[in-house]
């Protein structure tokens, strides 16, 4: 079951939601961590055990480590926390990259295991140790309840892929805002039924052309038709993940919580660094804040001790996302990027606005050829894809099923275009300028939303729903 | 303004939970959780099996396919199923697109069998049965794409040619009488018509005329002989269904049975022996058309024939190996031979002994009967179609 499945849309979330509005409101928080409990259960059944038992002893270590006064004994706490994190997380998910390149160095034969990921244990991770690390540092203060401290670590909403949220934006609502719970409520759903139609009737149908090509021989590709693949792969994932987000933001508010922002129009970035402020923030932000920072940050007088920080962060970021080489090529050549950025100072010293738009569009153009490393499996196939984009025989510039899948498929790519650009934001802002513009808007808005999730319903009633992009990591 | 009664979330909201409420009861899905917490109980969960049983049971399941149909066909969406093998032609024509195939395996396995075949002084004729475009070419100008079906198929018949295997090239045949290719399907559905098939099985005929010595009477075959019933927009073929009635349309059918008496010994897969006519072999009760068409009885399989004597014919006795193609053949044929067995070897595993029923059968020719898309079928592992050139 995933978030976009009939039987979490028509069965799950209705009745949990009845479930929760009904009883008191004392007990919604213990509610709510028995249907992310129950949620878990459903989407991961063979770790559900696993899973109650990490989360009730990163609580109790959390728990100790706040009752302590002895530094020591919280540091002994705190490391012996976050490795049992990392252990488990290694165990999952690095365990046969490990032992590919064992086997791959010293010529060995140890068998690749077959081992299921628990759901979303990457996320679950991160914010486990997002947890532990505060309360070392003092950062967040626990309330009497440990319920809210499980809650934080499985609520549902965010589980899957994220964002990674940390342990003080849990917080409710209706408590802290001038917000009724029917308006919270209903700005949750508003933003639920966005992201389904956003990941169901764009992204999903992107697949369909990223798929194909990243399917095929490349040595076969036009060059059109490799730019064709590595663009809808950009705007596939973006709308992706993006769509994901708007779901979680929408479940933590129908459910009255609050949830940070995952995503801030990432393309329109004028620099690599920006970029990565704009897009999975909550991952950014938890490197530079668990990673970058504790390791000395901006703040050192050596400057190559700020690059090899960078350096451990993008690799990490790298090997988070996933267990292969691409994927550390991928990271390593976002720190090459960024560190360049940093020692030329460029684009901030830019001033020619031309100069700036050009800078603009490589670094869009960088971006879309990252997407093509980490999208590609094996080592150096992305960089052979991206030799095809850049030069190709002057009879294989464009081909003819390029042609016919960009007119098949370009309304798609528009509006995923469309939802990589602040468009709706400008137009709301229009219309809220008289107030017949803005009844306008809303009217349209909801009733070409309502249609569009009805659409977007029979395409996973026809079966035609992926998994999400980011929920593999 | 934040309290404006028109404010979009507030409009989708109260929408939004009418429809599920209604949706959600009328789907009955109060029931999955009961199902779902047992599956779990289980100890071996299988969530996403009560997924894809709620999802065929939903309310108004066929609306909501129609909606998407309607969606697809207004954006012209020609390969979006193209993950079920199913694209749609400007003409509103379903087809298939197939890689290249070395056709090796199928040529040993062809030669082999005619090796054994001559061995025991049988007959082989293969018949090379077209599908929807005898042209590679169209769906390189439709989708830009290349299908390799007909070269493949040329490629396999050419070298049992020349291995002196005896075939015919349905496709052949059809640019002798003057048909096109799309005549002779159904759009929805990747089979052909009836009409096809009672073409196909005098083609077969003549062939059984040419290469084996058989007298059959080809005027059998002549449309004056047959009771012609006419279905219009009746029903909806496989891939019909994947893409929706709303994007192309439904199919018209023909049933057609011969408009003599006929008396036949039926013999059922145990060996039994039952008295019967044609009509036996057609079951009229599928064409129902008060039925929806996404959940009637797929109308190409109301004929079924698979091993019978015709008493009113004397000589030969044939095993005609085929696929699905030849539930509308080989009924036909059998009204120009004495006894016709029909085999499908994908419905079989290893331990039947093909060679070991011929012998027991004492036939005089085998018909190998097969769709373009069988060869090549032996690439993929997880094929229905991989055991269909085993003639082990």
């Amino acid at each position: 079951m995933t978030i976009t499945s009939l039987i979490f849309l028509l069965w799950f979330l209705p009745i949990t939601l009845a479930i929760y509005y009904l009883v008191d409101d004392k007990i919604k928080e213990i509610v709510l961590l028995g249907i992310s409990i129950a949620f878990y259960a459903i989407c991961s059944a063979d770790f559900i055990l696993q899973f109650i038992i990490a989360l009730l002893l990163i609580v109790a270590i959390g728990r100790a480590m706040n009752r302590e006064e002895n530094v020591i004994v919280r540091r002994i706490l705190l490391i012996a926390g976050i490795l049992l994190c990392i252990a488990v997380l290694g165990y999952y998910k690095y365990t046969n990259f490990g032992i590919s390149i064992i086997n791959g160095i010293i010529g060995s034969n140890f068998p690749i295991r077959d081992l299921a990921m628990p759901l979303g244990i990457s996320f679950f991770t991160f914010k486990a140790i997002s947890y532990l690390a505060d309360i070392y540092t003092g950062k967040i203060e626990l309330s009497e309840n440990p319920i809210k401290d499980l809650l934080y670590l499985s609520f549902f909403g965010h589980i899957q892929a994220g964002p990674i949220a940390r342990y003080n934006e849990m917080r409710c609502v209706w408590e802290e805002e001038a917000i009724t719970k029917f308006e919270c409520f209903s700005s949750g759903v508003f933003r639920f039924v966005l992201g389904f139609v956003k990941k169901v009737m764009v992204a999903d149908i992107l697949a369909k052309v990223v798929n194909e090509i990243f399917a095929t021989d490349f040595s076969g590709y036009s060059a059109l038709y490799a730019w064709l693949g590595a663009i809808c792969f950009s705007l596939q994932l973006f709308v992706d993940f993006s769509g994901y987000s708007d779901m979680a933001v929408g479940l933590s508010r129908m459910f009255g919580y609050a949830c940070m922002e995952n995503f801030d129009y990432p393309y329109m970035t004028e620099s690599v660094g920006g970029f990565w402020r704009r897009w999975h923030i909550s991952l950014s932000n938890w490197f530079r804040d668990y990673v970058y920072i504790p390791l000395g940050g901006s703040r050192t007088d050596k400057k190559w001790k700020i690059y090899f920080n960078l350096l451990a962060v993008w690799v990490l970021t790298g090997i988070w996302h996933g267990a292969a080489w691409n994927f550390i090529i991928w990271g390593l050549l976002y720190f090459v990027a960024i560190a360049f950025e940093r020692l030329t100072g460029i684009p901030k010293k830019i001033n020619s606005k031309p100069l700036k738009m050009v800078y603009r569009l490589l670094t869009l153009l960088f971006i879309n050829f990252e997407w093509v490393i980490f999208r590609y499996e094996g080592t150096f196939g992305g960089l052979q894809y991206i030799k095809r984009m850049l030069w190709c025989a002057p009879n294989k510039i464009a081909d003819s099923r390029s042609l016919f899948l960009i007119s098949e498929y370009w309304i798609f790519i528009l509006c995923a275009v469309i939802m990589s650009v602040p468009v709706v934001p400008f137009i709301k802002k229009k219309c809220e300028k008289n107030s017949i513009g803005f009844k306008l808007y809303n009217i349209v808005s909801a009733v070409l939303l309502m249609m569009l999730f009805v659409f977007a319903l029979s395409f996973v009633i026809s079966g035609q729903n992926n998994p999400f992009a980011y929920a593999n990591f | 303004m934040k309290k404006n009664i028109y404010a979009n979330k507030t409009l989708v909201t109260i929408a939004l939970i009418v429809f599920i409420i209604v949706m959600g009861l009328k789907s009955g899905s109060l029931l999955v959780g009961e199902k779902v917490f047992s599956e779990i109980a289980s100890g071996n969960p299988k969530v996403h099996v009560i997924e894809k049983e709620f999802i065929e049971t939903v309310h108004n399941r066929i609306g909501f396919l129609e909606a998407n149909s309607f969606v697809r066909s207004t954006l012209g969406l020609q390969d979006y199923y193209k993950n079920k093998g199913v694209y749609v032609m400007s003409d509103g024509y379903i087809v298939g697109v197939y890689p290249e195939t070395s056709t090796d395996y199928e040529y040993e396995q062809t030669l082999d069998f005619k090796a054994f075949l001559d061995d025991i002084d049988v007959n082989l004729i293969y018949v090379n049965e077209p599908i929807k475009y005898v042209d590679d070419s169209c769906i390189t100008e439709e989708f830009g794409m290349q299908s390799y079906i007909n070269a493949n198929t040329d490629k396999y018949l050419e070298r049992i040619g020349e291995a002196g295997v005896t075939y015919i090239d349905l496709r052949d045949s059809l640019k002798d009488d003057g048909y096109l290719p799309k005549e002779l399907f159904y759009r929805t559905d990747h089979h052909w018509t009836v009409s096809s098939g009672k073409w196909a099985a005098s083609k077969m005929a003549g062939a059984l005329n040419d290469y084996c010595g058989y007298n059959i009477d080809l005027a059998k075959f002549d449309d004056a002989n047959y009771e012609i019933t006419e279905y219009k927009n009746c029903w909806l073929g496989e891939q019909g269904k994947v893409v929706g009635e709303s994007y192309v349309g439904l199919d018209d059918y023909t049933c057609i049975k011969p408009a003599y008496n006929t008396d036949y010994d039926i013999i059922d897969k145990n060996g039994g022996i039952r008295k019967g006519t044609f009509d036996d072999f057609v079951d009229e009760s599928v064409y129902n058309t008060e039925i929806d068409v996404y959940n009637c009885p797929r109308w190409h399989y109301s004929y079924d024939m698979h091993h019978c004597i015709n008493n009113d014919i004397a000589n030969g006795k044939v095993l005609l190996l085929g696929d699905s193609y030849d539930v509308v053949t080989a009924p036909f044929l059998s009204l120009a031979v004495n006894e016709v067995d029909y085999l499908v070897l994908r419905e079989y595993d290893k331990s039947f002994d093909l060679r070991q029923y011929i012998i027991d059968g004492g036939y005089d020719t085998v018909l190998v009967c097969y769709a373009q898309f069988m060869i090549g079928a032996h690439d993929d592992v997880d094929s229905a179609n991989y055991r269909m050139f085993d003639f082990k």
